[in-house]
């Protein structure tokens, strides 16, 4: 209902009075909210910035301050340049599959894997990595969905247990999510292959790769330090971009700053941390933004490739994208498309393939009853740097072993 | 510029008065009002702290242009919501419907389909997506909320089929695909401002100066006495669901061009901040109603805040928190201040007409930020 108001009455002498003098109280308390929450955040200031690869990290609410302190020391010489070129020469060399024992036994045909997937693009790629070496053997792989909520990953867990497979492979879900399963499995002797989570082996789990406390990872942080200094001739301030949310990554920030500390041990490092949330919406504006307060940054390391997705864009937006280059780890897709084009100066990328068919191997190991020692650590070169001139593929993951299933059929005498 | 009881609607007998004269002095204090324009205020003093904060790199043309560039996606899917929700119709379904559209353009550009071609085969499948989601909610009569939640999880289904939930990378999305997005114009504000705008216009033009838009406001108010003014509800609702999802499609269109990918999960992340600043922004200018420019406040309002943290190194927690408190403060400014106009009509009428009490202070039944059940169709 509309009713008309304006020609009946007398004039509102309320209405002309300043707005702000009108509600001055509701303005003092939004006012007050606000200088509280500002003034909060001022205090709790999560960057910090020091030289020296962070050795000597401080709180810094006043970001300009520190960043130009850092700018003078990250100037001066004492990089160790040659090294981290060798490093970088050695990093690039692709992952390659280093199974080679040969087994024992014969591999039956006819096996099923029952496969818990994350739903998002890294727990599609293991699907389809697993897919590929199972197919290898006669296998078949059994995808249950979930998308990642516990209970989701719960149900999934049901469900692997109801189906009885042959073997179950999974990633990165938190065992709490599915203990009661996985003791269930183990009672019916069915064993779990485990990749990229804090599981250790034992209890439920057969294999864990890149498991544990994620010490496995640490290449991916040194191999980020290693190109930081070499493509910035030991001149780099970097701003290591962090996920608190993915607790595993902390193993990558202190091998980085461990191996950029040793590098260079004079160059700038600024840490900022995200939120899971910022992740595909405001993560680039906040990337930029600290960019632009600290002008002299010139290279940006990505603790997770993905934070990256629209960053390009919003450095070129920002008159940025010819002064600060970006590197990070664990590429999407997406990620390979900005190496591709230049735009990522490089990423670290993994050898899902050659991983899920180790995997396998040792899944067909143990399911004709030898050991599956072979198959404990990750495959050579696992971690590597991809630039626009070593790029595999620019547009998706597959096997960069070029002999990677002869070599899987060789050592388990599959013809 | 109105009160929330909207003096447009002064029918022409009761017009020039001579009272009227001090009324028309009140609507520059009115225009200014908290309640009106509570957000502004808001926005200022956000941009007065950061002044003073940060005072070197915030009060900079590059700020401005981070601003706009940064949020205008967001502004062109917040604008997409306008529509539907004018005639009180939501439509959660936006989200999936820039990643459909942004997933079939890199699609098809991977498969070397020219630019034009993949832009207008990802928006036809945007009106598609419209004409399933008015066909759901009008046609089959299920509730709007629910109805689009399903086709939108329909429409994840599809998107997973296409790309296995794998984003969609090729060349050809670096190449002359990259201007639809990234193209700078005008100072170094980059295209996507320009269409934000435009539909902006093109949106506040329907809504204010059209005949359509005032029968999308009345089908939203009270849709079962529009229908028996003669208004034609159910063909506005499902063209209101078809503007919608075209708008959608057209913001995936962009941010695929932005972010050089076909991303499955791109577009369902802004599903929120849109709807935030839809909401937000009906509480601005139009005292209750959905409207442009009040969103657009919204979306420009919010993105200062977070380009402001990240410039003064705010830490993890402080843009959501930040959001959370900008809400509040502006809806607590105008609530505060449509509780107090509603006491003083109270007071006015009551020496007059008690009949126009009840209905001077009624809400209207719906369109209004307040959230309320939409169930509860008056």
């Amino acid at each position: 209902m509309r009713i008309p108001i304006h020609g009946q009455g007398p004039p509102d002498t309320q209405a002309l009075r300043s707005p702000v003098r009108r509600h001055r109280g509701l303005f003092a308390i939004v006012a007050s909210a606000l200088a509280v929450a500002i003034a909060t955040a001022a205090c709790g200031s999560s960057s910090s910035t020091s030289s020296g690869g962070g050795s000597s990290s401080s709180s810094s609410s006043s970001g300009s301050a520190s960043a130009a302190a850092t700018s003078s020391s990250s100037a001066s010489s004492g990089a160790n340049v040659a090294l981290a070129k060798q490093m970088v020469t050695a990093d690039e060399t692709p992952v390659t599959y280093g199974v080679t024992a040969k087994s024992t036994k014969p591999i039956p045909t006819g096996k099923t894997i029952a496969y818990i997937n994350t739903g998002n693009a890294g727990g599609q790629t293991i699907y389809e990595a697993i897919s590929a070496a199972a197919k290898v053997l006669g296998w078949k792989v059994n995808n249950i969905a979930t998308d990642s909520t516990p209970a989701s990953v719960h149900n999934a867990w049901s469900s692997a247990v109801q189906q009885s497979p042959d073997a179950v492979f999974g990633i990165g879900f938190n065992r709490t999510l599915y203990n009661t399963q996985l003791l269930q499995l183990e009672a019916k002797h069915i064993p779990f292959f485990d990749y990229s989570d804090n599981n250790v082996t034992g209890n439920g789990v057969t294999l864990v790769l890149e498991g544990g406390n994620g010490a496995a990872a640490a290449p991916a942080g040194s191999q980020m330090a290693d190109w930081a200094v070499a493509d910035t001739n030991g001149k780099a301030n970097v701003l290591y971009v962090g996920l608190p949310t993915f607790v595993i990554l902390n193993v990558v920030q202190s091998a980085f700053k461990a191996e950029y500390q040793k590098l260079c041990p004079s160059c700038g490092f600024s840490l900022l941390n995200i939120p899971i949330t910022a992740l595909g919406t405001t993560a680039p504006s906040l990337i930029v933004s600290y960019l632009r307060a600290h002008p002299s940054i010139n290279y940006v390391v990505l603790s997770y490739d993905p934070i990256s997705v629209g960053l390009p864009a919003a450095l070129k937006a920002a008159g940025l994208n010819t002064k600060v280059k970006f590197v990070g780890e664990a590429p999407s897709p997406t990620n390979l498309g900005y190496v591709a084009s230049g735009e990522e100066a490089a990423t670290i990328n993994q050898g899902f393939y050659e991983l899920e068919a180790q995997e396998v191997d040792a899944a067909a190991r143990y399911l004709t009853g030898q050991s599956i020692a072979p198959d404990q650590s990750l495959p050579p070169h696992y971690y590597w740097i991809e630039t626009k001139n070593n790029l595999q593929s620019k547009t998706g993951f597959g096997p960069v072993d070029p002999n990677l299933y002869t070599k899987f059929k060789a050592a388990l005498g599959v013809q | 510029m109105t009160t929330g009881i909207d003096a447009s609607t002064t029918s022409p007998a009761e017009a020039p008065k001579p009272s009227d004269a001090p009324a028309r002095r009140l609507r520059v204090p009115r225009a200014l009002g908290f309640r009106n324009i509570g957000a502004v205020y808001v926005w200022l003093l956000i941009v007065i702290v950061f002044a003073i904060w940060v005072p070197s790199t915030f009060l900079t043309w590059a700020t401005v242009r981070q601003i706009l560039d940064g949020n205008a996606v967001t502004g062109m899917l917040a604008l997409s919501l306008l529509i539907p929700l004018s005639a009180r119709v939501f439509d959660l379904s936006i989200g999936y419907t820039a990643t459909l559209s942004g997933v079939i353009t890199a699609h098809f550009l991977a498969r070397g389909v020219g630019v034009p071609e993949s832009i207008a085969i990802a928006m036809v499948a945007s009106v598609l997506v419209g004409i399933m989601n008015g066909t759901i909610v009008v046609v089959l009569g299920v509730d709007s909320f629910i109805g689009t939640l399903a086709s939108g999880l329909l429409i994840a289904s599809f998107i997973t089929i296409v790309t296995k939930d794998i984003p969609i990378t090729a060349s050809q999305l670096s190449g002359s695909f990259q201007n639809v997005g990234q193209k700078s114009i005008l100072s170094g504000i980059t295209l996507p401002v320009v269409y934000m705008l435009a539909i902006a216009v093109g949106l506040w033009a329907v809504q204010e100066h059209t005949v359509t838009g005032r029968r999308l406001y009345a089908t939203g108010f009270n849709q079962d006495a529009a229908r028996l003014a003669g208004i034609k509800t159910d063909r506005l609702r499902f063209i209101s669901l078809i503007v919608s999802a075209t708008i959608a499609g057209a913001a995936g269109v962009v941010l695929a061009s932005t972010i050089s990918s076909g991303d499955p999960t791109a577009g369902t992340n802004y599903l929120l901040p849109a709807f935030t600043c839809a909401f937000l922004g009906a509480t601005q200018l139009r005292g209750g109603r959905f409207n442009a420019w009040g969103t657009l406040i919204a979306v420009l309002l919010l993105g200062t805040g977070i380009a402001g943290l990240g410039l003064a190194s705010a830490p993890t927690w402080a843009p959501n928190m930040f959001t959370g408190l900008v809400l509040i403060a502006a809806l607590a400014i105008t609530g505060a201040q449509q509780r107090g106009l509603h006491s003083g009509l109270r007071r006015r009428f009551t020496k007059r007409d008690p009949a126009l009490i009840t209905a001077a202070t009624a809400e209207p039944p719906h369109a209004s930020a307040t959230p309320t059940k939409e169930g509860e169709e008056a």
